[in-house]
């Protein structure tokens, strides 16, 4: 495994990187399926998301996607969606972990790094309803004896 | 010849313990064969070649070493061997059966309620003011809801709201959901054959 490439997401005008995919459902229920182009981005595509406040309501939309149609064929959000130009994630329930602030410490695999910080949004059907914010801690140091004896350096 | 071999009745000790390790014969060439059928092949010989971990005269004696005393401990202890034998088998069955199901977030007991898909259509419309849904029942997912419907093809299959609290074990992992999942299924005989997801992480 390797650590793989992060979502985008647009919040408050800046963007940050977003360590969720709330596309995966709806890729899942439609039977989409991108190409990988390379082991650190085996979902095949990255999207940029957005949060837009309209009437007091803020909302989750899906406004950039550049996805592999196959290893070289890079298509666009108009080519999943043809018609529109962003998209309401409104089948999106759950939380969106955004890292924040220095790197602590780097894991080779998915979004398992952890940050200074994790931005917390929850969404209910595509709409914020909580945000909090939360301190991560470094891991302590690992010693060789935490490692299994095969792991350990040193081993022939 | 046959009736010679019928009319055999074991008289010393060695006759008798003879006809106690015959099954074992049996049983130790099978698993012999299995060994010698699952051997590793050449591209794995020649991996190892290149790994510096090729067999030496030396393994080879410990592994027939190995071998022999299998093969005894078989002989005596045939019968523990084939209980072994088949509860193997029965959990490479079981195995496999579990494989083979479909892996579903919904289970029956998140189940609420059976709905009329016209019904779970009219609650289903997304309001969105910036218009980027499709005015159509559950909006982006239409097309998905479509092929579901379409699946719902025996007159016994009934439709199933269903509600996974946040925390709950779902799959066949048992994995536990990071947020609640709501969606439909379709049920036959108390059975969920499909779903399909309207909301989850």
């Amino acid at each position: 495994m390797t650590a793989q490439v992060s979502e985008r997401l647009i919040y408050g005008g800046k963007e940050t990187p977003l360590f969720s995919n709330p596309l995966s459902l709806y890729l899942k229920q439609t039977g989409i399926s991108f190409v990988s182009p390379h082991t650190a981005n085996w979902r095949g595509y990255v999207g940029t998301w957005e949060i837009i406040e309209t009437a007091g309501v803020e909302r989750l939309y899906l406004v950039q996607l550049s996805a592999h149609k196959t290893y070289e064929e890079i298509i666009c959000l108009s080519d999943v969606f043809p018609g529109y130009e962003k998209i309401f994630a409104h089948w999106f329930n759950g939380e969106l972990r955004c890292p924040q602030g220095e790197l602590l410490n780097y894991v080779h695999g998915g979004y398992a790094s952890t940050y200074e910080y994790d931005l917390l949004i929850e969404f209910k059907q595509g709409v914020l309803v909580k945000r909090t914010a939360r301190h991560n801690e470094p891991p302590p140091k690992k010693d060789e004896k935490d490692y299994p004896p095969f792991l350990r350096r040193g081993n022939a | 010849m046959l009736n010679s071999l019928l009319s055999w009745r074991p008289e010393t000790w060695i006759d008798c313990l003879l006809l106690y390790m015959a099954p074992g014969i049996f049983l130790g060439a099978y698993l012999l064969a299995k060994a010698f059928q699952d051997r590793p092949s050449d591209f794995a010989k020649g991996l190892m070649k290149v790994m510096g971990k090729e067999i030496t005269l030396v393994d080879q004696l410990k592994e027939c070493g190995v071998y022999c005393f299998a093969l005894v401990c078989v002989l005596i202890g045939w019968p523990g061997f084939l209980i072994w034998f088949v509860k193997d088998k029965k959990g490479e069955v079981a195995r496999q059966e579990w494989q083979a199901k479909p892996d579903f977030e919904c289970a029956p007991e998140y189940l609420i309620a059976k709905i009329d898909p016209v019904d779970a259509e009219i609650t289903s419309y997304v309001s969105d003011p910036l218009s980027t849904v499709p005015a159509v029942p559950f909006g982006h997912l239409n097309k998905a809801w479509g092929n579901f419907l379409s699946n719902m093809l025996d007159e016994e299959d009934e439709l199933w709201s269903f509600h996974i609290p946040k925390g709950s074990k779902t799959g066949k992992h048992q994995r536990e959901c990071k947020s609640e999942i709501r969606g439909f299924a379709k049920v036959r005989d108390g059975k969920i054959l499909a779903e399909f997801i309207t909301e989850s992480d």
